[in-house]
């Protein structure tokens, strides 16, 4: 089974909601629509997880020398957690969108924005990877403004839809000019014709390029300013597909590109390394003042998109160097910390969902001891945040440790200590923060909320358990994100 | 191989002429209006850049033709948006819609 047997499938499903949404309603199951995308997604899951490694031609009858795809350890760690993400999103959906107008869209809308970033985890060319880019993003522009009868996600969707846009025309630019020198737009057929071009100052231009197109939905700094707004606005469980997965894509499309496409060019590392400096910096401080929950999650995932930018800016920088150890452990602290966060984050925004859905404010004030009354919700945001936290035992720490480590063989240079030194400041900022906010929410006060239903608080407990099993089977996690992080990066480890 | 020709550097000009109208323009309609002018002078870039010795590689065109399909989606959505921004605002100038800052 290939990766164009999982977008099919996905693809046709898709389909199936709009019939199962007509015929649901006729009948009196407004639910059908998302027990199918349930389905579909779970089944999407588990073909993903079982793809063999290689590369795939789906229409080489129809006589289309593109639309090749490729499932590597590297596209597989990201699509088994594009769709495990969306089947959790989905599940969760089921009660927490009920009663919601318009279902079927949403559904439709959900299951098409998990196709095109699984497209874009799969494919292997560029210009299909645009194409899976703009599904994913269209269909999130629309979930986003989803409750189009209120102010602030028109508002906020308008914004996401102007600046993403224009970033990925940007992104679209450069892919024009890539296939202008080179022909193609095939991943391995341009690595290895890229190799050989001598002009550094064009693969500098490209890569700028391609950095600042993904960049606006990866939600660097200063391109981030969508993402505080879109978040809040967002249905929850939109905000934690986008915080745990949109940006992710954007991440590893910027990984993709220029890791694997373009060779490596003094002076794009330092880049790398600085926006993502700037972008947690930026989100760290910004999220300190917020006390609207939602945009403090929103900020702090800011900060999170900033480290992993760190963690592969120093990948970057050291494979330019030749320092392959140093290399293969940033961007595989980078890819763990992906994984760590998107985990970490859909979980802390489905707990978020539950206690709003329960009190009916976003203002952490508002939810202060909610996490007492809501035992599940609770313990579970309490995972969420000690992992995002970096304490210790668990996960979110060996990836902040990992992406420090990259960091470790440059030290000689005074521009990498001071990096270094900036990224750990971050990272004990970050900490405080978690920690404040988690005793904020286990503080003494009667709320009057009550847990919510299963189908709410079970895919919060599946995320919480999977940060904890993360950590138990850190060793075994480890060894695949070090193969993915050398896939990425097209050297042996 | 010749990368630099008058449709490239149309392309380029349009480019920067879509960017300048996104950034300074406040009429949410100017604005999509500029998105459209960079969608289409990154279609014009790509016919530009299948240009080999006066033949057009079809590749090109099909990378075109597909992504002006694709920015019909974003301008059906766009527009879309903005007709609800309308609705709810009663102005389609940008600057007013700021109750989202920080």
């Amino acid at each position: 089974m290939g990766p164009q047997d999982v977008l099919a499938l996905l693809f046709g499903s898709s389909l199936m909601v709009i019939v199962a949404d007509k015929l649901g309603r006729r009948l009196g199951a407004a639910k059908a629509c998302g027990y199918v995308t349930v389905a579909a997604l779970a089944i999407a899951l588990l073909m993903s997880l079982s793809a063999a490694p290689g590369r795939y031609k789906p229409l080489p009858a129809m006589g289309i020398p593109v639309a090749e795809l490729r499932v590597d350890e590297a596209s597989r760690i990201f699509s088994v957690l594009f769709a495990s993400l969306g089947l959790l999103v989905a599940i969760y959906s089921l009660k927490y969108m009920e009663g919601e107008e318009g279902l079927g869209a949403y559904y439709l809308l959900l299951l098409l924005m998990v196709t095109g970033m699984m497209g874009v985890a799969l494919s292997n060319d560029l210009f299909t990877l645009y194409c899976f880019w703009e599904l994913m993003s269209v269909t999130a522009y629309a979930l986003v403004a989803f409750r189009w009868w209120h102010w602030e996600p028109i508002e906020a969707g308008l914004k996401y839809l102007v600046m993403s846009t224009l970033g990925a025309l940007v992104a679209l630019y450069a892919i024009s000019m890539i296939y202008g020198v080179a022909g193609t737009t095939n991943f391995d057929e341009l690595r290895s014709l890229f190799t050989t071009l001598d002009d550094r100052e064009a693969i500098r231009l490209l890569a700028g390029l391609l950095l600042f197109g993904f960049g606006v939905t990866a939600a660097i700094a200063p391109f981030h300013t969508w993402l505080p707004d879109a978040h809040p606005a967002a249905p929850s469980s939109i905000s934690a597909m986008l915080s745990g997965v949109v940006i992710k894509a954007g991440v590893y499309a910027i990984a993709r590109s220029l890791l694997y496409i373009l060779p490596p060019t003094s002076g794009i590392g330092y880049l790398l390394m600085y926006v993502g400096l700037l972008t947690c910096t930026v989100g760290n401080l910004a999220a300190l003042r917020q006390l609207d929950i939602k945009r403090f999650l929103a900020y702090s995932s800011v900060a999170n998109i900033g480290y992993i930018m760190v963690g592969i800016g120093a990948g970057y920088r050291a494979h330019l160097l030749g320092l392959t150890h140093f290399a293969l452990a940033g961007v595989a602290g980078a890819t763990l910390h992906v994984i760590n966060h998107a985990l970490g984050k859909g979980l802390l925004f489905l707990c978020a969902g539950s206690a709003i859905h329960v009190i009916r404010s976003r203002a952490i004030p508002d939810l202060e001891g909610c996490g007492r009354s809501m035992r599940i919700t609770g313990i579970s945001s309490a995972i969420g945040l000690l992992n995002l936290a970096g304490i210790p035992p668990l996960a979110g720490f060996w990836s902040k440790l990992l992406i420090a480590y990259g960091l470790v063989g440059m030290l000689w240079d005074p521009l990498t200590t001071a990096a270094l030194a900036i990224f750990v400041a971050n990272a004990i900022l970050a900490a405080g923060y978690y920690i404040y906010l988690l005793m904020r929410l286990y503080r003494h006060k009667t709320t009057g909320a009550s847990e919510v239903s299963p189908l709410m608080w079970g895919p919060e407990l599946v995320l919480a358990a999977a940060c904890i099993i993360l950590t138990l089977l850190l060793s075994q996690v480890l060894v695949h994100v070090y193969m993915g992080a050398s896939a990425l990066m097209g050297v042996m480890g | 191989m010749s990368l630099l020709n008058a449709y490239s550097v149309a392309a380029a000009a349009l480019v920067a002429v879509g960017a300048y109208c996104v950034a300074s323009k406040r009429n949410l309609i100017k604005i999509i209006i500029g998105i459209e002018i960079v969608t289409t002078a990154v279609n014009l870039n790509f016919i530009a850049m299948g240009l080999r010795d006066g033949v057009l590689d079809p590749l090109a065109s099909m990378y075109a033709a597909i992504s002006m399909a694709i920015g019909a989606a974003v301008a059906a959505l766009a527009l879309g948006l903005v007709l609800q921004a309308y609705r709810h605002y009663g102005t389609l100038d940008s600057s007013k819609m700021s109750r989202l800052r920080w």
